[in-house]
């Protein structure tokens, strides 16, 4: 066997190895020019593969703008070239990961990608610089691991996060794995999560004082609260709805105080489909569900998804969950055992268990952070980190929001020994959870969007940071610095203590890359509160920032005060005041050329890379993608009739048909059933009779060539019969299509 | 049909031992070949720098074709060419393409002003690393498939019988090849 394909086919479930190979197929089409380029996108997009920077087809050297002579003249989405590499996006749903599926993400890196996984701030992995054609069997591969890049980009239900200490956490109402998981597993791929104006992302949190689930920042947060009825412990989830952080940040709303577990997934359903129908679909900028929860107001919007709650029809999968929570657990790999007083122990150790690591709520057991610098390992250290899991905890590993891992289960006895096998690999870097973990979103290196080297300035904070960790003050010590490329806020500079956000200014006559300041995000309360911004400094002098403000924050806080509540008290005036001949006299070119330039780029900085985003992906009804997949089936029809299996052709054709027919009818009945008989009965009704399909000069005759077929059942099996119906089928595909855009003209 | 004889996703690395170089003094270095279209026969993208991450890329030149890397290896500097796109011709022919890619690279660094005299690859053993577990994975059947066509390479740069493959890497990395010259050793 040479293809992953078929060396897999056992181990990768059998509906993920289809969807698999219907893309290879789409890129087959896209790649013959058989498939739009806007449905194309949005399809790929759906898959988790993104666009890149320079994947328009040009960059800027430093010195000009180079046309990037791509080979093929393809495109891949609206100016994206074919062959420029991209990114692709895989989906940890609650960051949940194992140490088998460590192994293949590393393999999959090194071969395709350039040997680094990138953790992202929503506990997914990125790869960078993958070409397209390669991506059918990178997703095999992370299929056969139980790992899928579905609806990771795209307008559709995202990543669904959740705190990484869930089930071990001492502060937690109870653990919200199992319900993450089992809301994971019932939104991927639901018809009614098919037809968003945008993207709808989903977090869980155990308990509300924390940050770890940054609730209140999604559109989608369910809290787990308990109650005591009767004597007995209910669990239940505080939903929110309409937050989101973007350009400007929403706090969410309380959509129901005590939401019992039954109606976790009908609610949520019920959610998507009012967002799908009343979203906004035009314009991109106010598409997300927070925009919908203000135009209409939380009462209302309430009101509807309770109305759309009472006629959905019943699912078992809402509740079956359920059955199996008592049973729900993790194993550890080892018996408790408290850490040793006579032990000895390694150089560094103190400081990395002062910061990396916090007691379980099971005696005996720790949670310890695996601090990566900017999200990023190689895969030599994740094979070995894998193998450092295997070794201490078995299965029990998370990505988190800060981009690290989290090792839970470890027993305490076991800590020096799991920090001296990280420090062996390059991963026993103390301050996680600290002022030197800094998070970073992708920003100009990789990004189309980024506008300032969100990365490279979170590296140089880092260093700095780092050197004087130890001399720092224990308030300034345990705040949060995040950086975000662009006002687009990936890095969730929004809710960190101390945020920037990358834009630029013209000074001296040049693009100067500068750093807007955000102070007073709170992180803690489930992200409950945004920062306010200060003004907008030089990218170059922004650690001078860092050293003002904490220095300031350490002379004047009141005894007790936090950060949040130090920045609310001296107010906007005062902090502004600290920093602000830092936005002036900035020097000129000959003199410090280094100033306008960004972060680890010695390129003279410029605005001119910057692309069309795909974060918001393109709005592709489900009408439009029921008719991309008629068209595949035909297309797949004519491959068997090439291999002389006239009875699979035959089907097929059919089923493009029927498809086709059901795509037109759902933009009327959007849950029409899938029985064919249905479907054409349906067709028949709302297109036919009311000569809604009518082609001007054939008339209905298109349509005849589908009620032939539905009522004779299947044509001779020979080359042809079937011939003939593959063509009857493309006409019938081309008179849907053409019947769709009168309707949406209409 | 062998399989092996289908690889495509190849890698080649030379080193530099002794070297003061770091590999972010790549990174300019790097943009410059880009502006200055330094290689003729890549679409050369972007430069990444991966520095923080140990035993990771180093700095990165990301082509179409394939990236080019240096990084710190085991105390040395590491020259590291990975094809990511098809080439044409016989394995044989297919592995001396990349060979030459990591030399004329290699060779243009060392002629870099701020590298005259600091920088020096060792050629006198190469790697040629399987960057395909499918085809090639790392075994011995493997290494004994690969060896023919890297005989015909180390016989033509090393000269006949002048040569030793060793196979490297542990069970779960990809196959390697070290190619040395037994005239030296």
């Amino acid at each position: 066997m040479n293809s992953w394909k078929e060396q897999l086919s056992s181990q990768i479930p059998q509906d993920w190895g289809k969807e698999i190979d219907i893309f290879e197929t789409q890129i087959e089409l896209r790649k013959r020019g058989k498939l739009d380029e806007k449905i194309f996108a949005e399809t790929r997009l759906r898959r988790g593969v993104y666009g890149q920077r320079y994947d328009n087809g040009q960059r800027h050297d430093g010195e000009q703008t180079q046309k990037l002579a791509y080979p093929s003249g393809l495109l891949k989405g609206p100016e994206t070239v074919w062959d420029a590499p991209g990114m692709l996006r895989i989906k940890i749903p609650f960051g949940g990961v194992t140490p088998d599926q460590l192994d293949v993400l590393a393999e999959v890196a090194e071969e395709y990608s350039n040997g680094i996984l990138h953790v992202t701030t929503r506990q997914d992995f990125q790869y960078h610089y993958i070409h397209i054609e390669d991506t059918p069997d990178i997703m095999r591969r992370l299929a056969a691991a139980g790992i899928t890049t579905r609806e990771a980009c795209g307008n559709s239900v995202r990543n669904l996060t959740a705190c990484p200490k869930a089930g071990v956490c001492s502060g937690e109402e109870f653990d919200v794995t199992p319900y993450a998981r089992a809301l994971t597993d019932f939104l991927l791929g639901h018809p009614d999560c098919q037809d968003f104006g945008r993207k709808v992302k989903i977090a869980f949190s155990g308990c509300q004082g924390e940050a770890c689930g940054l609730v209140m920042m999604h559109d989608i947060g369910a809290l787990a609260v308990k109650k005591t009825r009767r004597g007995k412990d209910v669990h239940g989830f505080a939903l929110y709805v309409g937050g989101g952080l973007g350009t400007v940040p929403y706090q969410a709303k309380l959509f129901d105080a005590f939401l019992p577990p039954e109606e976790l997934l009908p609610i949520s359903q019920a959610i998507a489909r009012v967002f799908g129908r009343l979203g906004e679909k035009k314009n991109r900028a106010q598409a997300r569900l927070k925009f919908l929860v203000v135009k209409l107001g939380i009462e209302e919007f309430r009101r509807l998804v309770w109305e759309e709650r009472q006629i959905l029809p019943d699912d078992p999968h809402w509740t079956s969950y359920l059955d199996h929570l008592p049973a729900y657990g993790e194993t550890p790999l080892k018996p408790p055992s408290p850490l040793s007083a006579e032990k000895t122990l390694p150089e560094g150790f103190a400081e990395w268990q002062r910061s990396n690591v916090k007691a379980q709520k099971q005696t005996g057991y720790a949670i310890a952070t695996v601090a990566l610098p900017l999200g990023d390992l190689s895969s030599d250290q994740t094979r070995k980190l894998a193998d450092v899991a295997r070794r201490y905890i078995g299965d029990n590993i998370r990505t988190t929001v800060e981009q690290n891992f989290v090792f839970r289960w470890v027993s305490e006895e076991d800590l020096p020994d799991l920090y001296e096998d990280l420090l062996e690999i390059g991963l026993g870097d103390s301050g996680a959870n600290t002022i030197v973990d800094v998070t970073a979103c992708p920003g100009t290196d990789t990004c189309k969007l980024g506008i300032s080297a969100s990365r490279g300035l979170a590296e140089e904070l880092r260093n700095r940071l780092a050197a004087k960790s130890f001399e720092m003050d224990e308030a300034v010590r345990s705040l949060r610095i995040k950086v975000s490329g662009c006002f687009n806020s990936c890095g969730q500079h929004h809710v960190a203590d101390i945020g920037f956000f990358g834009n630029s200014r013209t000074l001296n006559g040049y693009k100067v890359p500068h750093f807007q300041v955000i102070l007073g995000g709170q992180w803690a309360e489930n992200a409950g509160s945004f920062g306010m911004t200060i003004g907008a400094i030089p990218s170059r002098r922004i650690p001078e920032v860092v050293d003002r403000i904490t220095d300031h924050f350490v002379l004047v806080r009141n005894q007790g005060e936090n950060f949040c509540d130090f920045v609310a008290r001296i107010g906007k005036k005062e902090l502004r005041s600290l920093i602000e001949n830092l936005m002036k006299n900035a020097p000129s070119f000959e003199d410090n050329p280094d100033f306008y330039h960004d972060w680890g780029d010695p390129r003279e900085f410029t605005m001119l890379d910057r692309g069309i985003g795909e974060c918001a992906g393109e709005v592709i009804s489900a009408s439009q993608f029921d008719l991309a997949d008629a068209e595949r089936e035909v297309f797949d029809a004519q491959l068997e009739l090439e291999k002389e299996n006239y009875a699979e052709a035959d089907a097929l054709a059919y089923q493009s048909m029927v498809g086709a027919s059901r795509a037109l009818v759902k933009q009327q009945y959007f849950d029409v059933p899938e029985p064919p008989d249905i479907v054409v009965e349906e067709f028949t009704q709302r297109f036919l009779d009311t000569e809604l399909f009518y082609d001007k000069y054939a008339k209905g005759k298109f349509a005849r060539y589908l009620l032939q077929r539905h009522q004779q059942g299947p044509v001779n099996a020979d080359a042809d019969s079937v011939h003939q119906l593959i063509d009857q089928a493309q006409l019938f595909i081309d008179a849907a299509h053409a019947c769709y855009a009168r309707c949406a003209v209409e | 049909m062998e399989y092996f004889m289908e690889l495509q996703r190849l890698s080649v690395k030379l080193v530099a031992e002794s070297t003061t170089v770091k590999p972010l003094e790549l990174v300019p270095v790097f943009h410059a070949w880009i502006r200055n279209q330094k290689l003729k026969d890549h679409l050369m993208i972007d430069v990444a720098d991966y520095n923080h991450v140990p035993e990771g890329p180093g700095t990165l030149l990301v082509t179409y074709e394939g990236n080019y890397s240096l990084a710190q290896e085991d105390g040395k500097i590491a020259l590291l060419y990975q094809r990511k796109r098809l080439l044409a011709g016989t394995l044989t022919e297919r592995l001396n393409t990349a060979l030459k890619a990591v030399l004329t690279a290699s060779e243009l660094l060392e002629q870099e002003d701020e590298f005259r005299d600091r920088l020096s690859f060792d050629r006198n053993r190469f790697w040629v690393i399987s960057n395909d577990r499918l085809s090639l994975p790392n075994t011995e059947q493997s290494f004994e498939e690969l060896s023919p066509a890297l005989s015909e390479i180390a016989t033509e740069f090393f000269g006949h019988d002048n040569f030793i493959l060793s196979r490297q890497g542990g069970e779960k990395e990809r196959l390697s090849v070290l190619v040395e010259s037994s005239v030296l050793n």
